[in-house]
């Protein structure tokens, strides 16, 4: 079975968020919305511990949802009193965002062409990454998402956590560790460590890195 | 974050805090020091004169309200004399937005200071007090930390350069990373200076028209008052009243052969009724 095309890829995304509930649309298509509802939560908790317990109303933390989907992670990231950007390339995706609102500030863009006139103190993109299924488009994005980190700053992104690539259907290409380390390192960035999702056989988890230079 | 979370990162090594703010500002309690490490508090001046080495944490508060607040000036003397090693925790007797920065930098240059973390603090734990600085003099880079998101953890050295492979020579990665971050502070400051001029200006020019329109809303406002009451005089005065029952008599002439002239008694009775609010009294 042949990968979609970026064109076919796009607008796969854009029907699905709209057709499917708030969490199925960007969470686990093998799972109803109240196990979806579970594995985000965990999720979210995974993210508590990278972003840190502490936040603070008026010089907040500067966060970045890279594929931000429906916002979900972007809302309850808002929610901790942080200042959260939400990207997505989807237009249903990012309208549903916008109307529900929470918090958040939320613009189309892809993740390797996102700008900002501040860098982040955490980048973070949920399962994302292995739905970019070109290998140069995700090297820029990982590149990107990189760069917009700040010193000492942290960069989360999801995927599976062992070594080698692997192609599961036609729009999900999971790429290992022995790709996300060395690449984060040459962009300034060292490897804290592998967080698995450990969920119900779910094979992903978040690479963390701080920046040091 | 408290200060009691704040400060324990900094206290290996520590015999005593010495506090150095004025005598009615009494912040011992919201330390929470180790039964291991004693407080005590000694004048400004005094300590001016004294040595401070790495057993020693100086702790004080920073701010405008004189006396109670220390100048940031004073505490040069102070800094002056820290030996290598020697810390600080400075609170911030300012707002986060109104911080006078560029009066903290001089100082700490000066005494050879560096940040190690500056972080805001719980407005309910210390009443006017919106952040804390802990400061270490220095003879090379120390590392540095996450705004915020390192609360828990570690600090690790700089670690090995991040352009060295893995099993790289360890040797030289300790002066290969600190210039790295030194690059990267610097790279980052200028780039983000220029970066955020236009933002500023931007926020600038929002402020004023947000101030603007305040004030265009209130001059309307008031606009608006004033016309509402002159609305109603006119129609409470006898003379709309008695103009409305002889336009109602010219629609409708045979209702005006009584309506009009029960006007004209109601309006040389009193002017009472003639001073209601809304239409005229209905002609019938």
């Amino acid at each position: 079975m042949g990968l979609l095309s970026a064109e076919e890829n796009a607008a796969y995304w854009n029907a699905r968020h709209q057709r499917e509930g708030d969490l199925r649309s960007g969470g686990d298509m093998s799972f109803d919305e109240p196990t979806n509802r579970m594995f985000y939560i965990l999720r979210l908790s995974l993210l508590l511990d990278i972003v840190g317990h502490q936040s603070d109303p008026v010089a907040p933390l500067f966060l970045l949802d890279a594929g931000c989907g429906k916002g979900w992670f972007s809302r309850e990231l808002a929610r901790f009193g942080h200042q959260v950007d939400g990207i997505d390339a989807s237009e249903s995706a990012l309208a549903y965002c916008r109307e529900r609102g929470g918090g958040a500030r939320y613009f189309q863009s892809s993740l390797s062409g996102w700008r900002s006139p501040w860098l982040y103190d955490v980048v973070l993109s949920v399962d994302v990454l292995f739905h970019i299924l070109d290998d140069d488009e995700w090297e820029r994005s990982v590149r990107n998402l990189a760069s917009l980190v700040r010193l000492r700053g942290r960069l989360a992104l999801a995927d599976w956590g062992e070594d080698g690539d692997r192609t599961y259907g036609n729009y999900q290409v999971v790429r290992g560790r022995n790709r996300y380390v060395p690449l984060a390192r040459e962009c300034g960035l060292r490897f804290d460590g592998w967080r698995p999702y450990a969920f119900r056989g779910n094979p992903n988890g978040f690479y963390v890195f701080t920046r040091t230079g | 974050m408290r200060i009691s979370e704040l400060l324990p990162r900094y206290l290996d090594g520590v015999r005593e805090v010495v506090d150095v703010s004025h005598p009615d500002v009494t912040l011992e309690r919201h330390l929470r020091l180790p039964a291991e490490v004693g407080y005590r508090r000694v004048a400004l001046e005094q300590a001016a004169g004294a040595g401070f080495g790495p057993e020693t944490m100086l702790f004080c508060l920073l701010g405008a309200a004189s006396p109670a607040h220390v100048d940031p000036d004073a505490l040069t003397p102070v800094l002056r004399r820290f030996s290598p090693g020697t810390r600080a925790a400075l609170l911030i007797g300012w707002s986060v937005e109104e911080l006078p920065y560029h009066r903290l930098v001089g100082p700490l240059v000066a005494g050879r200071c560096q940040i190690r973390e500056v972080t805001p603090l719980d407005r309910a734990a210390i009443r006017g007090v919106s952040g804390a600085l802990v400061v270490e003099r220095v003879t090379r880079l120390a590392p540095l930390r996450g705004y915020l998101i390192d609360a828990r953890t570690p600090v690790e050295p700089a670690g090995p350069g991040p352009a060295e492979p893995d099993g790289g020579n360890d040797g030289d990665s300790g002066d290969g990373g600190e210039l790295a971050t030194v690059l990267r502070v610097v790279n980052e400051y200028q780039l983000a200076d220029l970066v955020s001029r236009p933002v500023r200006r931007r926020l600038a020019e929002l402020t004023e028209r947000v101030e603007s329109q305040q004030r265009l809303l209130a001059e309307r406002d008031e606009l608006l008052r004033d016309a509402r009451r002159r609305l109603a005089e006119v129609e409470s005065s006898a003379g709309y009243q008695l103009g409305s029952a002889v336009a109602r008599g010219a629609r409708v002439p045979a209702r005006a052969l009584a309506g009009v002239p029960r006007e004209l008694a109601r309006v040389w009775r009193g002017r009472r009724s003639a001073r209601r609010p809304g239409p005229g009294s209905d002609a019938g």
